[in-house]
Parts: C-alpha cells; structure tokens; sequence
C-alpha cells in the first residue's frame, strides 16, 4: 500500500544489485542473498496482489542454494514474474509514477517500466565501526571491513587470532542456513579449546630471555598475532610470549635488537650452523676456498 | 684471487626459502624437472620476515657470492605480514651493503609462489647469472674464517 494516497500498487519493480558488484562503486563483491530474498519477496507480493504487474531487473540469478534454483524458477514460471536481464541506468519520477529506465539484454533493447512502487535491494556492507573492533580484537579484515578467516578452506572459522572465532555476515555475504553452520562449527571449536585441561600447541614458537630483554617492545609491534605481551622481570618491564596465540612466523626474533628472542625451531644456532655448514671445508680436502669446497 | 679463477667460475649463493611459498616452489621446480642452475643452496626458514640482517653478513663473511630470499607474494604470507617485515629490511640492507662496499645485487629478495617453480627456476638462473657477472669473491669475505 502506498502509504501517500491508500493505493496497492499495480506495478512493482525490484532492481537487483543496487551499489553491489559495480567496481566503480567500490563494492564488486556479491551480496549473495538478494536474488532468493528479492524472489521471496516478489512471490509473497504476488499473494497479497495477484493481479500486480511485477518486474525483477538483475544481472545474474545467482539463487545457489539448496532449492533456491528451484524456487526461483517458481517465481518466474507460475508466479508470473517479469525477470528481465538488465541493469536499470535511471529511475525518474513522473507523474506521481516512477519510471524505470533499462535496459533489455535478451531483446537488446533499451525498456521503461512505469512502477508504482520500486524495490532496491542493496548490496550488503560490513558494519562501519568494523574495522574498530577487528584492531581491538587484533584480527585481521579485509579492504570491505569483513573480517578475515585464517584458511578460506581449511580454517574457515577460525582467525589469526586464537581463540577468537567468527560466524556469519561479518566474515563475508551469506545467507542463514550458512551463518547458521559457520555458527555451529565456531561453538564447536570454541569447545574444542574448553573441552580440554590443558591446551596443546605448536612447538614452533617463540620466547624471550628476560635477562637479555630490554623491554623496548619492538617485537610487539611486529607481532600480528598479539602473542607479544608486557611482563615485570627483576622489576624491570620485559616481552613475554605467549605460546598459546603464538605461531611461530620469526618476525619478532629477526626485529629484536637485543637477541633476547629466540625460536625453539628455526633457531639462530640452526639457521648459522645450516649458512656455515655451505662453506665447511670437508677435513682431508685443501684450500681455502669455500665457495669452491662446498661444490666438492 | 687470481683472474683465471675469475672465469666462469661457480657462485656459491644461500637462499633463505620462506617454508610455505618459495621453499614450497622450489620443490615444485624439482619435481616438475624444471632446469636451474644449481648454485643455489636453499636454507629452509619459516618465513621471510624470520630473515635477521645477520644472516645475510653471516653468509658473506662465509664468501656467499650472493644472498637469495624468497618469500609470499604480497598479502600472500602465512603470517600474513612479514613478507612486508622482510621487503622493508630488504631495503635497508641493500643501501647498507653499499655503504659497507659490497655490490647490493647481490642480495635479492623475490616473491615465488607454491606454484609457481617455473617462476622459481627463472629468478634463480637470472640471480645466479647476476652473481655470475659480478665475480668473487664478495669483500666481505674473510679467509680462513673458522666455521
């Protein structure tokens, strides 16, 4: 209903993509949502208005769930609504009508539609404040403000961050029946780390030399993971690792000045030993040449 | 160092390989079969921002004739920034190379991918043949140096 003038309308449009998958909007991903909700939302307006003229504008159908091709189909073929490939240039009012302006892919022509009532249906952001909480949280997020998962397909879950988990529209556009099993394996690795007394981890990490420290905190700002921690040492503020979150990339080692950091793996005795080891000079051979007594 | 040793000769060059990418393509190189030179000896570490400027003076106190790095293509890394760590101490290092008098072409830092070993071949023929031009030994290089 109109809310101006009391009237139903008789023609309704709906324009797909409206800001989304447009580059030069700065927004080229897909909502993905909006092809099976904007269906839904033409057959239910079909119920309340059978005789309305009902249009659907979109680019693709990307309907890629379990029984949304289906439903899509429905909505097309016995509901009786309009889908017209197309990408609408312009909507202008005329008339106390609003007038469509598209084109059509299929026929190649350019189309107007005079509609009563237009649905957007806008593609769908990240939360502003977004990116505040992932810096809070120290994970990490991408260019849209969606945080980021450490595997797209091992560790869909998980962050770089551990033990904190993320679910649903704030990784990335979807739908609920997704949300809702993303939901559900984040619980459970959640539990997973709950479940156990003591927590088991990687022993590719790193630790600090207190002795050596000398508390100027630069590994901290190296560190994306946040293992990095400030701790009291003989009363003197010194790094502390944390081997839970830590995962063992070396950035801290390499950034420490005083070489109070050290990997357990990788360590710097190994890596000398491994560059010394080129240039040994086998016993019983001569010369002093190491470059050409390593070929040897 | 007489000239004659000079010609042609077999550069020595320590490649410090970042465990998921370019370790990861060099292996595929081999597998593959892909031909290289194999002046290259590759020194696996977790990843190229673990790079310490020590290991690179280390190396040519040794009498590397050059120093490779590889590490993730940017916003590629495992740990996600110290490919970025690494490209900035790069930076520094071969200006510090200079000043110490040493050619900075001979220390490379180059992004090679898992999947890339074609890529992997074609950057360390292209260094070795850089390494190759420059002649030994490195100025740094001391004789005799205990290991």
């Amino acid at each position: 209903m109109r809310l101006s003038n009391g009237e139903a309308p008789q023609t309704i449009v709906f324009i797909h993509c409206v800001g989304s998958r447009d580059p030069s909007k700065g927004f080229p991903y897909c909502s993905r949502i909006c092809c099976m909700a904007t269906a839904k939302h033409a057959v239910i307006a079909r119920s309340k208005l059978p005789d309305a003229e009902i249009f659907s504008f979109y680019i693709d159908i990307r309907a890629a769930g379990k029984g949304y091709e289906e439903f899509v189909r429905r909505a097309i073929e016995q509901e009786d609504i309009e889908f017209i490939k197309g990408r609408p240039a312009r909507v202008i009012e005329k008339k106390g009508k609003l007038v469509v302006r598209s084109e059509d892919a299929f026929s190649g022509r350019p189309i107007e539609v005079e509609a009563d009532l237009v649905v957007l249906t806008n593609g769908a952001q990240s939360q502003d404040d977004a990116p505040e909480l992932a810096q809070t949280l120290g994970i990490g997020y991408d260019q849209y403000g969606f945080f980021n998962e450490l595997h797209p397909k091992l560790r869909p879950v998980e962050t770089n961050k551990a033990g904190v988990f993320i679910a649903g529209m704030c990784q990335g556009p979807k739908d609920i029946p997704e949300s809702v099993s993303q939901a559900s394996a984040a619980a459970v690795k959640a539990l997973q780390i709950l479940s156990k007394d003591e927590l088991s981890r990687e022993p590719q990490v790193a630790e600090v030399n207190p002795f050596r420290c000398t508390g100027c905190m630069d590994c901290m700002e190296v560190c994306f993971y946040t293992a990095i921690e400030e701790d009291e040492f003989m009363r003197r503020k010194v790094a502390k690792v944390n081997p839970g979150v830590c995962q063992g990339c070396g950035a801290c080692v390499a950034a420490c000045m005083g070489g109070a950091l050290e990997m357990k793996i990788f360590n710097d005795e190994q890596i000398y030993a491994e560059i010394t080891g080129l240039f040994a000079v086998p016993k019983g051979t001569r010369g002093t040449d190491g470059g050409e007594a390593a070929h040897e | 160092m007489s000239k004659e040793r000079d010609r042609g000769y077999d550069p020595t060059i320590v490649g410090l390989l970042c465990n998921w990418c370019t370790y990861a393509g060099a292996d595929l190189a081999g597998t593959t079969r892909i031909k290289h030179p194999q002046n290259m000896r590759a020194i696996r570490i977790p990843c190229s921002g673990r790079v310490s400027p020590h290991f690179i003076f280390t190396s040519l106190f040794q009498g590397a004739d050059g120093v490779f790095i590889g590490g993730c293509h940017p916003a590629d890394c495992h740990y996600t920034s110290g490919n970025y760590y690494a490209r900035r101490r790069f930076a520094l290092m071969k200006s510090l190379l200079d000043f110490v008098g040493v050619e900075p072409d001979r220390l490379t830092l180059e992004w090679v991918s898992a999947s890339e070993g074609d890529r992997f071949a074609e950057v360390v023929t292209e260094f070795t043949e850089g390494v190759k031009a420059l002649g030994r030994p490195n100025s740094l290089k001391r004789d005799g140096l205990e290991s």
